[in-house]
């Protein structure tokens, strides 16, 4: 379903990264640091209005290949999904729910007390849930 | 020429417009007709905006005398069995956008009046009939342009134009509409503007009947010619073009664009309707933007290029159908980026550095398809080189269609190996590489700057692939440490590796040791033999031989390598702080505060962090003063120790002296291990009080000739969060002292002894200086202070000097001396003591004396200064070696914040001052305080009484009163009191109550108390006080001026009592001087006295070392009106109480001046004199005086004074005189009756005048004398005398004034006296 999942850390730094093609895997991962900028981007904007306390960034660009929808949290940490764009079956809303499935598994991990805030996450929990995330078996 | 595929035709990406052909015109030959071509064509001048506009609506065209047109097509009458070979020919565009003009314009010249009017006209018509059969079957519309050199008349009055025009339009065959007049006179541009729309009207029919034309072809269409149908489209959009109607032109674009679905597409005409689909998109996408729809524009584009992405035509020319692609993408974003130069807004995510970029992907395609292409083409059997003799069979007349025979195999294979041929030639890195910057240029103004890193990524890989390893290198460097930054280990992974891989290979050494490091770390997955190999292969390079197994490269790039090796700038450095997880280092200093003679200890922890072994060379510290960072210094770690963790190099620290082995070049690093390296040197090498900053560590790697220098600087910062690991990190197990304090030596030590007392008690000397003291300081005592100034370094100091000064808010109450002596006591606010020199452990002493005036805690301020020669050169000289002053500091050097705001605070913590005086020599001093407590010495107060023990409120001149001074000794230590005694004021006469003196030989402690009365009488009121000066002068003048006073003075002191001689003064007016006084010392006065020199003040009346003081004590608070504490008392300072005064006789004098802190409430109280104690501690010889200067009262005129006078001793039955003297003081003749009353009581006998009428003349006296035998013994009550005014004789006076006479009596006469026993009982 999805080609890959991101989180990144507020400083941009990856915190975890997981492909379903691993041949493709540094392609992607350009792809994901390049979504950087328009996370910025939109989140600079995000600044003039407070309220707005949508964490769903929505699609942040689109090649012929892939989607690519950035989700970012109170404390900026940034998730980032891929997905196939030929795969129009697939809805926002369902974009939606992965990151609010992957916000869950992020906060469950991260409060995980032997994790280091700002380190990689190398939970197997959670990237076994990431796994089933990204296969679409939620 | 291109492929189709790869290029859009120049014709279609012009934008069309109306052309307009110009004939008859010389411009070669004939200013004027160049003039006027040069108006209509735009190069002659014209308004900017007027250019700008005619230039987008017209074209102009000169066509030659013999122009051909092309020839019109015969009609078909039906299209029927009409099957054209292709949907749009090549050269339809061109024709009607530079060949067939719309309007021709003949120009002639021909004056209205010219003589051969007649054989122009018929020169005219004949090239105007030329030009008709030229362009037969054409709608061409054609018309005559007259050139005139004289300006039209209004219509209708040149009767001669009008009737030779009619003759030339019908001698022409052409409508007099058609004929215009152009008179080259100064308005060219206007007649030209005007000449141009009209021409342009008759363009405009003329494209709008093309159109009609081309719609009645179309009419007779069947649904079978779909390709007809689409070039009749076509025709029609770019005729509506031509006619600037933009929105029916993209109407008939989009026709035909949905016309072209209608044909099926085959690997035939694949190439074909891919080349019209995209000029048709072109054009829509185009007039979209123009028409300010942008997004339908680019949906479009989205659109046509999903629709025949998939269309790839031949599978061996899949090349082409990329360079089809590709095109259209660059195409399209240059359309977008015009759109974007016109006014339109792009966003983020949607500007034409997509489609850049897309095209320079589609060219990576199109060069793989190529390659694939060519490989299994060219391996076939057919021979190229004939293959490619006929480009030319490759175009048609038709566009995308190849002089190919649909459908034979051989032909077709024929034809795409010559393709394949050609593309073999085509340089794709070049184009990928120009579309890639382009695309980068557009990504950073859309502030995708992380897409843009991509792309430069993407560049440099094409950089490399294309053999230009140099730039590829460049670029790859610049992006490294973004990428670094960021954290993305496995971009930067790979990144670095294609960089150390582009560094081998173009040779760069510098970069290639500095990857090598970098790709040593374990974030890079790789496996350890890799890392092996790297590690070999940088050592090879720090010996100066080529990486890699020399086979393995060619020939050149070994060359390269030589090359490089050899002119290689070593050291190549790299920065730690940047490319971590290879080697940490941090660096502590082992004490935070040094002596200057101290040894400085720094330690090294050097851990590596990959998994191979490191040789480093050695590794230095670079420290720097904080205060100067330029001076830095180098220290060379010499020892090391190994631990195997965290743990038991932290034990170590605890246990003592481990055994440290020597660190040898090149040593081992083991990964894993901890090493603890040491440096150390002698701290007074550097400067004193200052900062020592760690600024960076540097390991050096590698040989002599070419070495890494690998530099860290040293801000150590501690992990927010980590992990709670005893043996794992350096934040819990080390502390960090990144400074380091280098305190100065002070050469000098200091003991004081104060008070009086022996000082052979042994002291520990310490720098900071000891006290010891013996006794308590009193007030009013000069209290010794010694110091001993020692030096017990082995140094010789000169210029050493003491200097003591007394606080401000004590001044005027503290005093300082150095001499005692009874000559010269100057009291100084500060003193300075210059010892002279000290040579080494030599020591000196200093004494001053202490005098304070008030109870206080005394902290004197106490500097110490000594100059010093210093030899720093030779100093640096010896230890050469281990220290060697860098300098030149590094510019990378970054001063963390931190430590210097420790650096400031530090600074000021050091009690010692450096100065340097020159190269060689420099001061350093020390402030010191030196507190004394002193306390007070006696407790004094003094009164006034009436001689019959009445507290005095007032005196009456003439008249004897006592003043009782009493004395509590408050010294804590015992003190022997020598003397005491009352200089009164010189117009004071004092005499002893008692005429006792008393005698003080006992040693007096706390608590003590003493009393002495004392007589005093004053002859003059206080207005009529004396004044030093009033006396000087009185002696100085003859005293016959004088008598009269003097007479009068000698009358009133015959009669006095014990008194002394008379004073031959005058009267003169009391209090001005101490008036006068007050005035002139300013009550902050300080005084500064180093050398003998004194300012002078006021004359005669202050001695230059002597000061009167009157302190605020409590008696001096009490106004003198509460009458029981009248008199007061004030504590005055003067080395010697006599000098305090200008004596006049014995205790007698004029106070010389009063210094006192309120002055405004004693300047109107007269001042009777000064109380002093002589005292001095037991067994010192040095003697002290306190002095209180005593506060008069106010002294009145009496109306008469009464002396009375009676034996000292009565004895029972013994006849003694009770005798009154009565003295008139006044100028008037004073009447009394004197009436003794005995009490009834018989305890007197009594003889004289029971009642007496007594007249006294003025300033005369009477005398009443009394015999009374006393009968009994003890108090016994005395007769009472009263006296009162004799109002017969002198009817003035009253009983109220009797009164007043009476208290006289009252106060002058005793009321009892002591009979004794007789003696002969």
């Amino acid at each position: 379903m999805a080609f890959c999942i991101a989180v990144i850390g507020k400083d941009n730094a990856p915190l975890y990264l997981a492909t379903s093609d691993l041949e493709r895997e540094l392609d992607l991962q350009y792809h994901v640091h390049a979504a950087l900028d328009v996370v910025e981007e939109k989140c600079l904007i995000g600044k003039g209005a407070p309220d707005s306390k949508e964490l769903y960034l929505g699609l942040l660009y689109s090649t012929e290949i892939h989607k690519i929808y950035g989700f970012v949290t109170n404390s900026r940490v940034k998730f980032i999904v891929v997905i196939d764009s030929s795969n129009v079956a697939l809805r926002e809303n369902e974009v939606r729910a992965i990151f609010r499935n992957l916000h869950m598994l992020y906060t469950d991990a991260v409060c995980n007390p032997f994790y280091i805030p700002g380190e990689q996450l190398f939970s197997k929990k959670f990237d076994r849930a990431v796994q089933k995330l990204m296969n679409g078996s939620t | 020429m291109t492929i189709d595929g790869t290029a859009l035709p120049s014709e279609l990406l012009v934008i069309p417009q109306p052309l307009i052909g110009f004939c008859g015109l010389d411009i070669a030959r004939q200013v004027v007709h160049k003039s006027i071509w040069d108006a209509f064509s735009g190069t002659l001048q014209r308004k900017p905006a007027d250019r700008e506009r005619d230039r987008a609506a017209v074209q102009y065209k000169l066509l030659p005398p013999n122009y051909d047109f092309p020839v019109a097509k015969p009609k078909r009458v039906s299209y029927e069995w009409y099957h054209p070979k292709g949907i749009l020919k090549r050269n339809w565009m061109l024709k009607h956008l530079h060949v067939l003009p719309s309007v021709v314009v003949l120009f002639q010249d021909i004056e209205w009046n010219d003589s051969q009017w007649t054989e122009k006209q018929v020169q005219c018509a004949a090239i105007v009939q030329a030009l008709k059969n030229a362009l037969q079957e054409r709608n061409t519309r054609l018309c005559l342009v007259l050139l005139q050199k004289s300006a039209p008349l209004p219509p209708g009055e040149d009767m001669l134009a009008a009737e030779r025009a009619a003759s030339l339009t019908t001698a022409c065959g052409i409508t007099s509409k058609m004929l215009f007049i152009l008179p080259h006179t100064e308005h060219l541009m206007g007649y030209t503007l005007r000449l141009e729309s009209a021409f342009l009207d008759m363009a405009q029919s003329y494209y709008a009947l093309m159109s009609k034309r081309i719609r009645t072809h179309r009419d007779q269409l069947s649904a079978a010619h779909t390709s007809l149908k689409i070039r009749h489209q076509f025709k029609l959009g770019f005729v509506a073009e031509m006619r600037q109607d933009f929105s029916t032109a993209q109407k008939h674009y989009l026709q035909a664009y949905a016309n072209l679905d209608e044909i099926r597409i085959n690997d035939g005409n694949c190439m074909e309707i891919k080349t019209v689909a995209g000029f048709l998109n072109y054009k829509m996408c185009r007039l979209m933007f123009k028409l300010k729809i942008p997004r339908d524009s680019i949906n479009q584009f989205i659109v046509h290029v999903d629709k025949y992405k998939s269309r790839v035509g031949f599978k061996d020319l899949a090349f082409e159908h990329h360079a089809w692609l590709s095109t259209q993408h660059s195409i399209f974003a240059e359309l977008f980026c015009e759109a974007i130069k016109n006014g339109l807004p792009a966003l983020q995510i949607q500007h034409p550095g997509i489609y850049y970029q897309k095209a320079a992907e589609y060219v990576i395609k199109r060069r793989e398809a190529a390659k694939q292409a060519s490989e299994t083409l060219l391996s076939s059997s057919l021979n190229p080189t004939d293959a490619s003799q006929s480009q030319a069979n490759l175009y048609t007349e038709f566009f995308g269609i190849r002089a190919v025979k649909t459908g034979d195999p051989v032909a077709e294979q024929q034809m795409n190996m010559q393709l394949c041929e050609l593309e073999r030639n085509y340089n794709h890195s070049a184009a990928i590489i120009a579309l890639l910057s382009q695309a980068m240029a557009q990504f950073k103004i859309y502030k995708c700057l992380r897409f843009r890193k991509k792309l430069a990524i993407d560049m440099a890989e094409e950089y490399l692939l294309s053999g230009d390893h140099a730039k590829a290198l460049t670029l790859y460097s610049l992006m490294l440490p973004d990428y670094r930054d960021e954290k993305w280990s496995t971009i930067f992974s790979d990144v670095l590796l294609k960089t150390l891989r582009c560094a081998l290979l173009s040779a760069s050494v510098a970069d290639y040791v500095a990857c090598s490091i970098e790709a040593l770390s374990l974030r890079h997955h790789g496996e350890q033999k890799e890392r092996v190999l790297l590690l070999e292969n940088l050592w090879q390079v720090f010996q100066s031989v080529p990486p890699m197994p020399q086979t393995q490269l060619t020939p050149e790039l070994q060359a390269l390598w030589g090359n490089a090796l050899s002119t290689v700038k070593s050291p190549i450095q790299i920065d730690l702080d940047k490319v971590r997880d290879v080697l940490e280092l941090c660096a502590t200093f082992q004490q935070v505060q040094l002596n200057n003679h101290d040894v400085l200890q720094l330690h090294l922890i050097v851990r590596v962090l990959t998994d191979v072994p490191l040789r480093i060379r050695n590794f230095q510290v670079l420290l720097a003063d904080a205060n100067n960072p330029q001076n830095s210094y180098k220290l060379e770690a010499l020892k090391y120790m190994c631990f195997a963790n965290l743990l038991q190099l932290r034990q170590s620290q605890q246990a003592e002296r481990l055994e440290l082995k020597t660190y040898e070049k090149n040593m081992r690093l083991e990964p894993g291990c901890y090493y603890q390296l040491l440096c150390s040197t002698e701290a007074h090498q550097f400067n004193e009080n200052t900062q020592l900053r760690i600024v960076r560590l540097e390991a050096h790697m590698g040989t002599d000739k070419i070495a890494a220098l690998l530099t860290c600087s040293a801000n150590y910062t501690r992990q927010p969060f980590r992990h709670h690991t005893r043996s794992r990190d350096l934040d819990d197990n080390v502390t960090i002292n990144p400074i380091c304090y280098i305190a100065p030596t002070f050469h000098l030590s200091t003991q004081t002894n104060l008070g009086h007392g022996v000082n052979d008690a042994p002291v520990s000397i310490t720098a900071s200086g000891t006290t010891i003291s013996t006794t308590t300081m009193l007030v009013n005592e000069y209290y010794p202070v010694v110091s001993t100034i020692s030096n017990p370094y082995n140094v010789y100091l000169q210029n050493v000097g003491l200097h003591i000064s007394v606080p401000v808010e004590l001044r005027n109450s503290v005093f300082l001396t150095t001499d005692v002596s009874t000559g010269r006591q100057k009291l100084h606010s500060q003193i300075q003591i210059d010892v002279g020199e000290l040579s080494a452990h030599g020591s000196n002493t200093a004494t001053f004396y202490i005098f304070s005036l008030v109870e206080a805690d005394i902290k004197l301020q106490q500097r110490l200064s000594y100059t010093l020669d210093v030899d720093r050169s030779a100093a640096g000289g010896s230890v050469a070696a281990a220290v060697s002053q860098s300098t030149t500091p590094n510019s990378s050097e970054t001063t963390p914040e931190h430590v210097k705001v420790i650096g400031s605070s530090l600074a000021a913590i050091s009690p010692v001052q450096i100065e340097y005086l020159d190269e060689t020599r420099l001061r350093k001093s020390r402030e010191d305080t030196l507190s004394v407590k002193c306390v007070a010495d006696f407790k004094f107060s003094a009164r006034f009484y009436t001689l019959n023990r009445r507290p005095l409120t007032q005196v009456y001149r003439g008249e004897n009163f006592l003043l009782r001074a009493n004395t509590e000794v408050l010294a804590v230590d015992d003190v022997e009191i020598l003397d005491s005694f009352f200089i009164c004021d010189h117009n004071l006469v004092q005499s002893n109550y008692s005429f006792k003196r008393k005698k003080y030989t006992n040693k007096y402690r706390a608590g003590d108390q003493l009393e002495s009365v004392i007589v005093l009488r004053t002859n003059a009121a206080l207005q009529d006080w004396l004044t030093a000066r009033d006396l000087e002068r009185a002696k100085s003048e003859d005293g016959a001026t004088n008598k009269f006073m003097s007479r009068q003075q000698k009358t009133a002191s015959s009669g006095n009592i014990g008194d002394p001689p008379p004073l031959t003064a005058t009267a003169a007016a009391g209090g001005f001087m101490s008036k006068s006084l007050m005035a002139k010392i300013p009550t902050s006065m300080t005084i500064i006295s180093n050398s003998a020199a004194l300012q002078p003040m006021s004359g005669s009346m202050q001695s230059d070392d002597g000061k009167l003081s009157l302190s605020g004590a409590e008696e001096s608070a009490v106004l003198p009106a509460s009458g029981q504490d009248a008199p007061k008392s004030m504590r005055i300072i003067f080395n010697k109480a006599l000098e305090a005064v200008q004596a006049t006789g014995h205790h007698r004098g004029f106070i010389k001046g009063v210094y006192t802190l309120d002055a405004a409430q004693s300047s109107t109280i007269p001042k009777f004199g000064v109380f002093c104690i002589r005292w001095r501690r037991p067994g010192v010889k040095e003697e002290n005086e306190s002095k209180f200067i005593i506060s008069g009262l106010d002294i009145a005129e009496p109306p008469l004074n009464i002396y009375c006078t009676i034996e000292e001793k009565m004895f029972v039955k013994m006849p003694m005189a009770f005798k009154v003297v009565l003295k008139n003081p006044t100028t008037h003749v004073l009447h009394l009756i004197t009436t003794l009353a005995i009490s009834k009581s018989d305890n007197f006998i009594c003889s004289g005048h029971k009642q007496l009428d007594v007249s006294i003349m003025a300033y005369d006296e009477k005398e009443l004398v009394y015999n009374l035998y006393p009968l009994q013994v003890g108090w016994q009550e005395l007769p009472v005398l009263t006296l009162e005014y004799n109002t017969k004789a002198d009817p003035q006076k009253n009983d109220s004034q009797n009164v007043l006479l009476d208290e006289l009596v009252q106060r002058a006469l005793p009321k009892r006296v002591f009979v004794l026993v007789s003696v002969e009982l």
